[in-house]
């Protein structure tokens, strides 16, 4: 008998008694779908996390000062620091962070004034941060050599100060208020505001971003210790070791040690992603139990069949049938039982992930390898639980078999 | 010309039940040649049906040499012995043992599936068994839909199919009325004019005497074994 005919036989044996084969396979869907809808929904979100990442920030180190107690004078960053940064090979892009304090921006009722972030940067800022430069241009090398006044706006600043946001705002003059007084600025690019969606609400509460060459800020605020530097390599599948050359570079040239962290985004990443996976392994753990369950369960109901069925397996074997015939023909049972269990659940699971993660709001991602897990997983189990009742009926003696009533 | 079918030397069968040793069978030696139609009479509990186990290759003798189509096939593993069964023997029970959920045409086919014959093949086979026993109109029938009679019929059909060298019955018309015993024993006598080697286990005298030798047990010997005299003969002279 070839495995087609048996599954044909098989197919019909199972579905003669339909009440008891759904009841059984109800273990198997129910197991199937709670791990196929929390695999989903926990690739959702790690990759909803992932893309967030994503458009934050791609491989930036971020160098600053440990948050220990005994920092002394000689740790803090400083200008030199960034052209030292710069000089390391293999370092492409050097981004001082620096802010100034307490900045307002005259807008354009001149009576009125908004609160400003001011961020000294350099021209590599272009890279780092990879604003959406939409008229003018951005802060050059140049500006920084010479300090020039100049500064990159946001369109929506843009529009609060000037009342308009085109070509012509480029050239105009910007006043910011510090506590040495008004400076005046020219406006020289603008760039777009990525957050404006979400701060719309409350737009009167968001200060205004304001970017001029570092030099510059310096100057205006007085201080010149950098709070971090981010940095981006030339190659990202390098960075262990970069961040340890880095690491030396600065303790070299500040005579101490242990008193710099580099962080990275992927890190942060990766350590989500990790919890997140510990997360779904746990629960899809659980969600395996009930598989468990499911699967004595078709071993129970093989058994009592094989017994129902004492007097068949007698028929076939008088006729010829071997023991391998006999307990491929249960085994082909139990695993279509738990096959067919498998794939409704694979079905129930989609459609309940796909409903759960609509009400989270997270959408669910099904991947090809969990399908594929999920199926053979269903039947293994068919196999695993019902090799026991394919033997027992193989091993039936005929005599016996045929004088069962 | 006799040609030998099968020969049982010395065979003993002995069951054990807890510390009582039991001996079903005592020392049996018989042979049986082609052409034959046998009857194994006794009454329970005198050895026919451990005989017809043994002679089915359903059981094994826990002595003794049992010689089937000149092979000893008394020491054979379960899947010979299958084997055996499948292709050179055909069973007849009192019960009919048809597969319920399977029709009549398919459980004539299904000893060659087991044999590994083609769809087709097994379809044309089991038109021609189930047409020689006069069944052919009823094959798309189940068993319970099939009348007891009807019912042996497809059984003998199935015992036919894999063109056996014999056909065992264990009591084949027990569960029929006279009526269907008549028609059964009709055709195993028209299957053994033709050639097919038949024994039958009966307890019924009259059935008997269908048949052209009668071995008789007791107590697990065999205690007459003679010719049938008188044997009533189908489509020959009248009852």
């Amino acid at each position: 008998m070839n495995i087609k005919e048996c599954f044909k036989s098989a197919l019909k044996n199972t579905f003669s008694n339909k009440m008891r084969t759904f009841l059984t396979m109800l273990g198997i869907i129910i197991g199937i779908s709670s791990v196929i809808l929390i695999v989903s929904i926990g690739n959702g979100s790690q990759s909803q996390i992932e893309e967030e990442f994503e458009s934050i920030s791609t491989g930036a180190l971020t160098i600053s000062l440990s948050t220990s107690d005994d920092i002394e004078s000689r740790d803090i960053l400083y200008m030199e620091d960034y052209d030292l940064l710069k000089s390391i090979e293999g370092v492409s892009y050097v981004l001082p962070e620096y802010n100034g304090k307490s900045t307002d921006i005259k807008l354009l009722d001149p009576k009125e004034t908004k609160s400003a972030n001011v961020s000294g940067v350099t021209s590599d800022a272009y890279y780092i941060n990879k604003p959406n430069l939409l008229y003018g241009k951005y802060i050059s090398e140049r500006d920084v050599d010479m300090e020039t006044k100049v500064a990159v706006i946001q369109d929506t600043t843009a529009l609060n100060v000037f009342g308009r946001c085109d070509e012509s705002v480029i050239g105009e003059k910007i006043s910011l208020k510090t506590w040495k007084g008004t400076t005046k600025f020219t406006v020289i690019g603008i760039t777009e505001n990525k957050n404006a969606e979400s701060q719309m609400q409350y737009s009167s509460e968001y200060p205004e971003e304001i970017e001029i060459p570092i030099s510059t800020a310096i100057n205006l605020y007085n201080t010149d210790f950098i709070l971090s530097f981010k940095v981006l390599l030339d190659d990202l599948g390098n960075t262990e070791q970069m961040k340890y050359v880095i690491t030396n570079t600065l303790e070299n040239a500040h005579g101490n040690k242990d008193k710099y962290v580099i962080s990275d985004t992927s890190a942060v990443v990766d350590s989500i992603n990790e919890i997140l996976s510990y997360v779904t392994l746990f629960i899809s753990f659980v969600a395996g139990i009930s598989l468990f369950v499911g699967g004595i369960g078709v071993m129970n109901i093989m058994m009592v069949t094989v017994t129902e069925r004492t007097r068949e397996i007698g028929i076939r074997k008088s006729i010829g049938a071997k023991n391998k015939d006999i307990r491929t023909q249960f085994l082909t049972e139990a695993v279509i039982l738990t096959g067919i269990g498998g794939v409704a659940g694979l079905i129930l699971g989609y459609f309940g992930a796909l409903i759960v993660g609509g009400i989270i709001g997270i959408p669910p991602l099904m991947k090809w390898n969990v399908v594929l897990i999920a199926v053979s997983i269903s039947v293994g189990i068919g196999i695993i639980f019902g090799v026991t009742p394919a033997n027992k009926a193989a091993k039936l003696n005929p005599i016996e078999a045929l004088r069962y009533e | 010309m006799m040609e030998e079918l099968l020969r049982l030397e010395n065979i003993c069968k002995n069951y054990s039940q807890g510390e009582i040793s039991v001996s079903a069978l005592k020392n049996i030696n018989l042979t049986v040649n082609k052409g034959e139609f046998v009857s194994i009479m006794g009454t329970s509990g005198s050895g026919k049906s451990t005989m017809m186990n043994i002679l089915g290759c359903l059981d094994l003798p826990t002595s003794g040499n049992y010689f089937l189509d000149g092979d000893n096939v008394s020491s054979y593993s379960d899947d010979m012995l299958a084997e055996i069964r499948n292709k050179k023997i055909g069973f007849v029970f009192q019960s009919f043992n048809l597969l319920p959920k399977l029709t009549a045409l398919e459980n004539v086919e299904l000893p060659m599936a087991y044999a590994g014959a083609s769809l087709s093949e097994r379809h044309k086979k089991a038109m021609a068994a189930l047409s020689k026993v006069s069944l052919k109109e009823r094959v798309k029938h189940k068993p319970n839909e099939l009348s007891g009679g009807q019912r042996q019929r497809v059984a003998i059909a199935r015992a036919l199919v894999n063109n056996p060298s014999i056909i065992f019955a264990d009591e084949p018309t027990g569960n029929l009325d006279s009526k269907s015993t008549f028609e059964i024993m009709e055709i195993f006598q028209k299957l053994n004019d033709e050639g097919t080697t038949i024994i039958m286990v009966t307890h019924e005298p009259d059935v008997a005497q269908y048949t052209k030798r009668i071995v008789l047990f007791k107590d697990g010997e065999i205690i007459d074994d003679s010719p049938v005299k008188d044997r009533i003969i189908f489509g020959g002279e009248p009852r």
